[in-house]
Formats: structure tokens, C-alpha cells, sequence
């Protein structure tokens, strides 16, 4: 269903750029199924950059007016969406304001500027919801519009303390987001502001983290990351202790990430934080509570297993790996037994995502 | 090209799985009015017969399968979750290393059948159906041993099997799994 969903877009996207006069057939027959489209649970992956790219053309090719393709998004926020589609309705707005002309584009950063800039959590589900969406499209509008990145970066900072999860996710994501093109401005305010003691704003600024690292790995390759980590490398490695688990997974999800992106820095990276952590002593699988030291390297080696675990089915290449292997199968010997479960989750992953790879194939 | 575990499965992750494969740690949680048992050590059993099982399809030859015909035993008589796991990875190796199987039948008897008898109490509804599914799963598990070569040869899995059979309450499971093949 997906390669039809891909070959059907890029055939009428062909079409559009062909042949402007076609616009009003596309408008009838294809806008409907798209709108629903939007709003699907299962829209992911490719067919949602499909459905993003379609939308760019049919914008940038006036096959559909902005402000009306921008009415029928916004009449979709007014149901009760999953989080999913939310988010996913974020992205298909923030397109096609990004492809519309630059006064267009001004009137909705505005709008959404001066929904933001109140900071209220509104009591109303519909409204929050309002808000929700405002707060997801501002990250993509964001990292087009460097002159507001200050704004932003104090709405976001101001939403991570509202009382709706919903409310302190989405301005999460949209920090992240909103750092890719921007890194000089938002990069320092994360990671900075991660030395804080406050577990739930961690929390929230590493998920941030993780959109950005993921996000500009889309956009960019990874140029723009491998810039960044040496500002925020060292947070991460400072993270990979926390006693929270939710916290470490999203550290891992970060440092796994960035693997996919740089492997040999990243790779070198977690043998040196093992290597570092090795001593741990938990006769019988359980740590002493006294014995800080090996509780502190039982946590860190659990964010490395985690992380290349994370890397694996994130399409680390094997032979990439292959090489650090024997390193990281040690782990496999740690009688603690959160980092045995680890390494065996690891393991897992290597067998479930390396099977039919191989290093002359090179995938 | 082998796999990238391949060379290493021998000396840097086999120990461990056999190790970890023994490894039960059972703590008590007070629940106020009763207790319930934790075993810290389930998750890690499980994923250590979830990389046996892959072994075993992927890159066999890497494997010493004798020496992991013990561990199958174990796992068979483990709790629910790892048995349905057993079960699952004895099927398949049915098809390919049956001759590793028939080799170490008698070790799989008593596991076997001591599920196919589990009791169903007071479980009724959804639980109940949870039994007969787990009960079935084991004796889908003894039709593939049967039909292995040489199986019946073994006296104890002979008897085992004829007895089984033999077994009213069992019939109608039995010939819901001949219309399975």
C-alpha cells in the first residue's frame, strides 16, 4: 500500500510540474484522500514524507490555494485526534507554510507567535488542543525563521512547566525542532539548561535533544550534528547515571542515534564510557546499595548496551560495528542484572537487524 | 559472508547464554494481603533462548546443538512464557536437526508431560482458555517429536506418547492439531 501511496504521489507531482493546467483535476479527485490521509494512525515513514512532498508541490505549484488547503488542515484539528495524528498534522501544516509565499508564511508565524506568547494551558479540551497543534507547527516554523528563535526558545521554556503532559511534549519536540538550522541559538539553552537538577525538565530537554539529533539527520545528513557534539556529547555522557530509567533511555536514544550518524567517533565514544565503567562488582546479580561506585558503572554500562542497541535497529551498518563487537559482547559477562539484560537486548538486535547483511554488501 | 556473531558466538556469548539460562532469582513482594513471587532473572532467560532460537536458524554451524539440548529441557519445564518459547524452538528444529532432538527425547517426557496435565481450578473465561492453548502447545510439540525419525524407538517416549493418545480428554485437541498439518 505504501509503494502505491509513493508511486501515486510522485506520478501526480510529475503531473503538477508538467502540467500546471491539471491542478483542478488534482484538487478534485485528490485532495480529499489526502486530507484523510493526514489525520491516519499508520502514517508514517515514507508515506508520510510522500504526503509532505506532495503537499509542498500543490502549494508551490498553485494547484491549491494556501489558505484554503490551510482552512481544511485546521477544520481537522477540531476532532478528537490520537497524538499521532497530531503530530502528524503538524508537519503537513508546517509544510505547506514553509512552501507558501513569504507574506503568507509571516501572517501564520503571527498568529501562532501571539497564541504562544500568552503560555496558557486552557482547561477546554478543543482549545488545548488549539494550542497542542500551535505549538508542534511553531518547531518546523521556527528553524525557517531564525529572527523569532529567541521568542521561541522562552515560550518553550515557559511551556515546560505547564501542568498538560500534552502541553510539555509538544513544546519538547518543537525546541528540538526548531534547533535544526538554528543550533547556535537553541543548542546552548538545552544543554546548558540540562545541568539542572530538575529530573522532570531533563526529562523533557533530552527528548528535545533526541527530535533535533533525529530531525537534522533527515534534513542535513548529519553535517550539521557532527558539528555539534562536542557541545553535546559531554551532557550525554554526564546523563548516562541518571537512576531514573526513562531518563537514560532517552539518553541512549540520543547516543544511539548520533552512532547511526557518526559511527566511528560514537562507536570509539561508548567502548571508552564502558571501559571506563567496567568495575562493577553485584555478587549473585544484585549490587550492594552501599557501593555507589559499581551502582554509577552498572547504570552507564546499561546506557551503552541500550544505546548500541538503539544504533542496531536504527541501521548501524555491520561492518561498521563488527570490528567493536568482541568489546561490547564483554557486557554479556556482567553478573549485574540490569546490564545482563542489556547486553542480552543487544545481542538481540545484532541477530534480529544484521541477519542478512554482510560486509561486502556493505548494508 | 558469515554473520558478524558468528565467530564470536563460541567464546564471547554462548558462556554467558548457558549461564544465564540456569539463572533464577526469585524475590518475594509483599502485597499486603498475599505475596507474589518476582524472578528478576525471567526477562534475561528469555532473551537468552530468543538468541538460542536465532542461532539455531540462522547459523547453526556456529552452534554445538548437543550442548544445548539441556538448556531445551529446562526451558520446557520453566514457566509458561519460556515453555511456549521451548515449544516453539523444538517444532523447528523438528524440521531441521531432528536427529539432535530424538538424541536427547527422553530428557523432553517429563516436562511435557507434566504441562499436558497442568489443572484447571477454579480458572474459568479467559484464563481458562490461556491453559488449554499453553496445554495444546505442548502436545503440538510431542505430535513433531513423533513424527521425528527414530523417535518411537525410545521406550520412554514411546510409552509416553501412547499413553498420551490413548488419553480421552486430550482427543479432541489432538484431532483439531492432525487438521493443523
Amino acid at each position: 500500500m505504501l509503494v502505491f501511496l509513493d508511486n501515486g504521489r510522485r506520478a501526480t507531482i510529475s503531473l503538477l510540474k508538467e502540467c500546471p493546467d491539471c491542478a483542478p483535476v488534482v484538487k478534485m479527485h485528490i485532495l480529499g484522500p489526502v486530507l484523510a490521509l493526514s489525520v491516519s494512525s499508520l502514517l508514517q515513514d515514507l508515506a508520510l514524507d510522500s504526503l509532505l512532498a506532495f503537499l509542498e508541490q500543490i502549494i508551490r505549484s498553485e494547484a491549491v490555494e494556501y489558505s484554503d488547503l490551510l482552512a481544511m488542515f485546521r477544520k481537522r484539528e477540531e476532532e478528537a485526534l490520537g497524538k499521532h495524528a497530531t503530530y502528524n498534522l503538524a508537519r503537513c501544516i508546517a509544510v505547506i507554510t514553509a512552501s507558501t509565499s513569504a507574506e503568507n508564511r509571516q501572517a501564520v508565524v503571527d498568529e501562532t507567535l501571539a497564541l504562544l506568547e500568552k503560555v496558557e494551558t486552557p482547561e477546554d479540551a478543543k482549545e488545548l488542543r488549539r494550542v497542542t497543534l500551535a505549538l508542534l507547527v511553531s518547531g518546523d516554523l521556527g528553524s525557517l525563521e531564525a529572527d523569532v528563535a529567541d521568542k521561541l526558545q522562552n515560550i518553550y521554556t515557559e511551556y515546560f512547566l505547564s501542568p498538560s503532559e500534552d502541553l510539555k511534549h509538544a513544546a519538547a519536540y518543537a525546541l528540538g525542532r526548531a534547533s535544526v538550522g538554528n543550533q547556535s541559538v537553541f543548542l546552548p539553552v538545552i544543554v546548558n539548561s540540562l545541568g539542572e537538577k530538575n529530573q522532570k525538565k531533563q526529562y523533557l530537554l533530552l527528548s528535545a535533544l533526541r527530535e533535533y539529533i533525529k530531525c537534522s539527520f533527515r534534513e542535513s545528513g548529519g553535517d550539521e550534528v557532527a558539528t555539534s557534539l562536542p557541545l553535546i556529547l559531554p551532557h550525554l555522557e554526564q546523563h548516562c547515571k541518571e537512576a531514573e530509567e526513562g531518563t537514560r533511555a532517552m539518553v541512549a536514544e540520543c547516543l544511539g542515534s548520533l552512532t547511526c550518524m557518526q559511527p566511528d567517533t560514537m562507536l570509539k565514544k561508548l567502548v571508552e564510557m564502558q571501559d571506563a565503567h567496567s568495575k562493577i562488582s553485584a555478587p549473585g546479580g544484585v549490587l550492594d546499595p552501599e557501593d555507589a561506585k559499581s551502582k554509577e558503572n552498572a547504570l552507564v554500562c546499561w546506557t551503552v548496551a541500550t544505546s548500541l542497541k538503539l544504533a542496531i535497529a536504527g541501521k548501524l551498518k555491520p561492518p561498521e560495528l563488527a570490528p567493536y563487537m568482541p568489546g561490547f559482547l564483554k557486557l554479556l559477562q556482567e553478573e549485574e542484572l540490569s546490564v545482563r539484560n542489556a547486553a542480552l537486548l543487544m545481542t538481540v538486535s545484532v541477530f534480529f537487524y544484521s541477519l542478512f547483511s554482510s560486509p561486502c554488501s556493505g548494508n | 559472508m558469515p554473520h558478524i556473531l558468528a565467530p564470536l558466538l563460541k567464546d564471547l556469548v554462548l558462556p554467558s547464554l548457558y549461564e544465564v539460562a540456569d539463572l533464577k532469582l526469585e524475590r518475594k513482594v509483599d502485597l499486603g494481603p498475599f505475596t507474589h513471587k518476582v524472578d528478576d532473572a525471567l526477562p534475561l532467560r528469555k532473551a537468552s533462548l530468543s538468541i538460542f532460537a536465532t542461532c539455531l536458524e540462522k547459523i547453526s554451524g556456529n552452534l554445538d546443538i548437543a550442548a544445548f539440548m539441556p538448556v531445551l529441557a529446562k526451558a520446557l519445564g520453566d514457566v509458561e512464557d519460556i515453555q511456549l518459547q521451548a515449544h516453539h524452538i523444538l517444532i523447528s528444529m523438528c524440521h531441521r536437526q531432528p536427529t539432535y532432538l530424538v538424541a536427547a527425547i527422553d530428557s523432553f517426557v517429563e516436562p511435557l508431560e507434566k504441562t499436558m496435565h497442568k489443572k484447571p481450578g477454579q480458572k474459568n473465561g479467559s484464563e481458562l482458555e490461556r491453559l488449554n492453548d499453553w496445554i495444546k502447545s505442548a502436545l503440538r510439540a510431542m505430535m513433531a517429536l513423533s513424527r521425528c525419525e527414530g523417535a518411537l524407538n525410545s521406550r520412554k517416549f514411546q510409552d509416553f506418547y501412547s499413553r498420551t493418545t490413548a488419553n480421552s480428554k486430550f482427543t479432541a485437541i489432538l484431532s483439531s492439531l492432525e487438521n493443523e498439518r
